[in-house]
């Protein structure tokens, strides 16, 4: 009887979804120490970052809303409207290429998208270090954290140790792994609907960060158009393929998409029953499939376990 | 900043071919010196100045800039890369010997290429200073040619074009034959032009006025090949 018992436990266990958290993608200086962190967290809310003064990180990447901002497209300077959904920044410690086509392979390369974009902080490298040099309060932040001048790499790293320090594992769906809390019943038949049915969400979605990180195309037909990787490839095989999302948190990032065209987590939904539409380099794991109304509740109520309500950022 | 010395010094020796000098020792190095003029066909180049193309349009080059790097002399290579944005002396490290050849890239190696500039001091040719760099694809311009043509006929530049060309596959090796010797220490000069009209040969300026090499392939092409065999050793 305790053999049969202790099979099944094994067997349980191997089904339930992996729980190991990959290494984080450090920089060269390896972990960052809580000064770095915080000189980040000051320019990361600082607009003089950007050309106008009004635009900081933190416009476009709300800690409220899981460091999104609710918009179909973010508002640069001037009011200049971006041209991609403003992704959340939670866990990017974790990933190995940023922006949706997988254009840079790390946090500090990555934000020079956004300060030189002309919609988003309009700014450049040059532009910024000659600003903050200028300013006393920040002369004497970067000496006290770093014991040096506020440079190209001084500023990269401090925002970088900030961003990097944004992790997010601390939700219904953790404590659950964890012991810690017991789902309803719906939300149990959300997580087995999630990870082990046909419907195949957990295939690119893989835990622990909800994102395999890889680029596919869900069957989106880009409007405005959009190459997506293959933007940055030009290859005709990555035409609109986009970098899976992390659904951590999806509760808080709507609206959803690289061009934010759904505002709900039905639509997304709707959207993978109904196989995509018939859009260029589709993969093949968006086939559609059948869902009752008992069970897409569950669903949701599984992706909402994804929220870390515990955030202190 | 020692480690981002210490990158930028790996960075160079991956680079290097695996083949071993011909000299004396390999910590003793010389100084082997591109002496560059740019040259509009048989005139002087001067930034901003008017040129005729072809003897029919009248074009003004406003911006220059190429990356010379991977600088090798008979296979051996020598350390450091340049950024040309004027006519002067650009210097590499280079093991003494007598060489008969030379070459080098007009770009950059794909590791380099894809680095972060925000690793390297403001006077490095590699740091963001330099406004050389495509932050959204992570890469380098290798080569920039920004100005205005005659777009009317009446000899005045009115019209601007802008060649930007990067990305790994555009990455061009400039070869040439001279002979010449680096001795330990000492500083050897070659003297080398630039023809920035022939940068232009082929290249239908009036309706293909653009390219940052995120399209138009085969005029990114023709550019980087113009400017491939724009490179001369002037005697």
């Amino acid at each position: 009887m305790n053999k049969l018992l202790l099979s099944l436990i094994v067997i349980l266990s191997a089904c339930a979804p992996q729980v190991v958290i990959p290494p984080v993608q450090e920089n060269e200086l390896g972990p960052a120490t809580p000064e770095q962190i915080a000189l980040g967290k000051e320019l990361f809310h600082d607009p003089i970052l950007s050309s106008d003064n009004q635009i900081s990180c933190a416009t476009c990447h709300e800690s409220g809303q899981a460091f999104t901002d609710g918009q179909k497209f973010s508002k640069g300077v001037e009011g200049r409207i971006g041209k991609r959904n403003s992704p959340t920044l939670l866990n990017v410690a974790y990933l190995k290429q940023l922006n949706w086509d997988g254009g840079t392979n790390s946090i500090e390369t990555q934000m020079l998208v956004p300060i030189n974009d002309p919609n988003e902080l309009n700014s450049s490298i040059p532009k910024i270090v000659n600003e903050l040099s200028k300013n006393d309060h920040y002369i004497n932040r970067f000496n006290e954290v770093w014991k040096d001048s506020i440079s190209a790499y001084t500023l990269t790293r401090s925002i970088g140790a900030f961003v990097r320090s944004l992790r997010s594992f601390n939700s219904r769906y953790d404590k659950h792994l964890k012991g810690e809390y017991e789902y309803t019943n719906e939300e149990a038949v959300g997580e087995a609907l999630f990870f082990t049915s046909g419907l195949k969400c957990g295939q690119c979605h893989t835990a622990p960060l909800f994102t395999n990180q890889e680029f596919i195309n869900n069957g989106l037909v880009t409007s405005p158009a959009d190459s997506g990787k293959a933007r940055i490839t030009y290859k005709r095989e990555d035409l609109e393929k986009f970098k899976v999302p992390t659904l951590r948190n999806i509760a808080l990032t709507a609206p959803y998409m690289h061009d934010g065209r759904f505002q709900n987590l039905e639509e997304i939904i709707a959207h993978y029953s109904e196989g995509g539409q018939p859009a260029m380099n589709k993969s093949d794991l968006i086939q559609g499939f059948p869902l009752s109304p008992f069970e897409e509740k569950a669903l949701i109520s599984f992706l909402n376990c994804l929220t870390d309500e515990e955030m202190d950022l | 900043m020692k480690n981002v010395a210490s990158l930028f010094l790996l960075l160079t020796i991956i680079s290097c071919k695996e083949e071993k000098p011909t000299i004396p020792s390999e910590n003793e190095t010389g100084t082997l010196t591109l002496s560059i003029d740019s040259r509009f066909n048989d005139l002087d180049f001067i930034l901003n100045q008017v040129y005729t193309l072809n003897d029919t349009m009248s074009i003004r080059v406003e911006g220059l800039k190429f990356y010379i790097s991977n600088v090798c002399a008979n296979s051996i290579k020598s350390v450091g890369l340049s950024l040309y944005e004027n006519d002067d002396d650009y210097s590499f490290e280079l093991a003494p010997g007598s060489y008969s050849s030379l070459s080098f890239n007009l770009g950059l190696d794909s590791i380099t290429n894809h680095g972060d500039p925000s690793l390297h001091i403001s006077s490095n040719p590699l740091s963001s200073f330099n406004d050389t760099h495509w932050s959204w694809a992570q890469g380098y311009k290798f080569v920039l040619i920004d100005g205005k043509f005659d777009s009317d006929g009446d000899n005045i530049p009115d019209q601007s074009f802008s060649y930007h060309i990067g990305n790994d596959d555009y990455l061009k090796l400039v070869e040439l034959n001279t002979t010449f010797s680096v001795l330990e220490n000492e500083t050897t000069h070659i003297y080398l032009s630039f023809n920035v009209a022939k940068t232009f040969d082929g290249v239908d300026i009036k309706n293909k006025t653009f390219t940052h090499s995120t399209g138009q392939f085969e005029l990114v092409e023709q550019l980087a090949s113009n400017c491939q065999s724009a490179f001369s050793i002037n005697e």
